[in-house]
């Protein structure tokens, strides 16, 4: 069952022109890619088409891929150069405004909206979309490398290791990186941390 | 910002995220983090990409997808096409496999060249003690032989004494001229006869009155220039098969006298004949020696040989031979 082979084997099958093997590589990491890209670069349209181009990549360099190297390292060192590669273009990063509509209808609130102030939302449901916004703007103000070192160890579970040959430093290097990350986002969250103690 | 990391980060780091085997605790404020961002996901933090990125890359990876890899033996024959095909390459590559197996069978016999087989050793011995003749058998047959030529009419010409060379096996004694014998050669001894050798063919061409009683002297028959059509056999031709005789010379008809009673006794064989009479004396000599080593098949392809050149030579003299005829009777 081709559910059941790790991405090494299903990406030599693929060599061999069974389709089938990419598709069943595509279900198991188009989302984690696709978060990646997004919470990378903040901005849907484009971690769609990183997410295109990623892929891609990986169709065209099938041939060529070997099967001693990891397929999480390879495909997650594309994205992320894809990533570097958008946000060096851009002059100045998008930010997810708190002012901008979370929707394209006009009904649709701002980030201002969702975001309580001092006083917490007593429904749950409120509180995890506030929460998530939260959380997506505090993401978004780390910097370049700690936002991916962080994306990295606690989105995509990457072992500081494999981190480190994706992103080409040292171990010691990522794991600083992420330390960092960590301090800063605490600070950002501090507020709804109870409150995610007591979330089911 | 610096990349430093301390070594109670790195102990944080790695108990926080279990990649320590100590059982450290971690920090708990980014523990606390750490549920928080778990929490998130699981209320639906991370998003579905469009599902028309999905249709796009099956559509591309269908159309890049690389050629299914044949298995081996379709690409050995692939490759060996065009070489199969061409007939000059065919041939080459024939030569190279008989060349390689040829050098491959050359080293296996450790340089060493197929050697020709050694020549038959001759069997001596037959295949068991009582196939062959014995002595005794075999002067009962030659007594039995004359027998029946005295017996029998001379219908045709007439069956002479059998000519039988020396045992291979017995030594031949040497059997000293008689005072009152003729002078003669020295000739093989006989089976049964030591120190005798009669020549059918020189009675049969009609001696020049060398009588019957010559066979039973015990003596050494006289070279018979006008009927003998081959030098005197010697004792030393005895053990080695005799050579052949050169052909008969063509031989001068006695002069038209009346024949005399020993002439009418031996009647004449017309020259057609006489040219055969060498070869039928050599192959009635070699079938004996068959014969007697056991080599019945032999005796039976010389008796055909025998037949095709004289019939009544093959009926009177090659099958009455005894040790001929016990080989003929039994069968091979």
């Amino acid at each position: 069952m081709l559910t059941a082979e790790p991405d090494e084997d299903l990406m030599v099958r693929y060599q061999g022109g069974e389709v089938r093997a990419f598709e069943v590589l595509l279900g198991r990491h188009r989302k984690p890619v696709y978060n990646f890209i997004l919470r990378y670069v903040g901005d849907k349209e484009t971690a769609e088409d990183l997410l295109q181009e990623t892929f891609m990549r990986v169709i065209k360099g099938a041939e060529a891929y070997k099967r001693q190297a990891k397929f999480t390292t390879w495909l997650y060192t594309i994205a992320r150069n894809l990533c570097v590669d958008q946000t060096r273009r851009r002059k100045h990063r998008k930010h997810a405004s708190l002012d901008a509509p979370m929707a394209a209808d006009e009904d649709s609130g701002t980030l201002l909206d969702v975001i309580a102030g001092n006083e917490m939302p007593s429904d749950r449901k409120t509180v995890n979309k506030q929460l998530h916004a939260k959380l997506q703007h505090a993401i978004a103000t780390l910097g370049d490398e700690q936002r991916e070192v962080f994306l990295m160890r606690e989105f995509l579970d990457m072992p500081f290791k494999q981190i480190a040959e994706v992103v080409g430093v040292p171990e010691n290097t990522v794991k600083s990186r992420m330390r960092y990350a960590l301090e800063k986002l605490r600070l950002e969250l501090d507020e709804y941390k109870e409150f995610a103690k007591a979330a089911p | 910002m610096t990349d430093e990391l301390t070594p109670d980060d790195d102990a944080a780091l790695s108990a926080l995220y279990r990649e320590a085997s100590d059982d450290a605790e971690p920090p708990g404020e980014w523990s606390s983090l750490r549920d928080m961002i778990g929490a998130a996901r699981a209320s639906g933090f991370d998003e579905e990409p469009s599902p028309r990125i999905d249709a796009l890359l099956m559509a591309a990876a269908r159309q890049h997808a690389p050629a299914p890899r044949a298995p081996w033996w379709a690409r050995l024959a692939a490759w060996m096409k065009p070489v199969v095909l061409h007939p000059a390459m065919a041939g080459a590559a024939a030569l190279v496999v008989v060349a390689g197996a040829a050098g491959v069978m050359y080293r296996r016999g450790d340089g060493e060249v197929a050697r020709p087989a050694p020549p038959p050793e001759r069997a001596p011995v037959a295949k068991r003690d009582d196939e062959r003749p014995t002595i005794e058998q075999r002067e009962q047959g030659e007594q039995l032989a004359r027998d029946l030529r005295e017996q029998q009419q001379p219908a045709a010409p007439e069956p002479v004494a059998t000519v039988t060379l020396a045992d291979p096996v017995a030594p031949v004694p040497r059997v000293e001229p008689k005072p009152g014998d003729r002078k003669v050669a020295p000739s093989g001894g006989a089976a049964g006869k030591p120190g005798r050798l009669r020549d059918s063919t020189a009675v049969a061409a009609g001696s020049a009155g060398q009588p019957a009683e010559d066979d039973d002297r015990g003596g050494q028959a006289a070279p018979r220039t006008d009927t003998f059509n081959g030098p005197p056999a010697t004792d030393d031709a005895v053990a080695a098969p005799p050579p052949p005789p050169p052909p008969p010379p063509p031989s001068p008809r006695p002069a038209q006298t009346a024949p005399t009673n020993e002439e009418a006794a031996q009647p004449r064989v017309p020259d057609a004949i006489a040219s055969d009479l060498p070869e039928r004396s050599a192959l009635l000599r070699d079938a004996r020696a068959a014969a007697r080593r056991g080599d019945c098949t032999s005796v039976t392809s010389m008796s055909a040989r025998v037949r095709a050149l004289d019939a009544a030579y093959h009926r009177d003299v090659f099958v009455r031979d005894p040790d001929i005829a016990a080989c003929l009777v039994k069968k091979p």
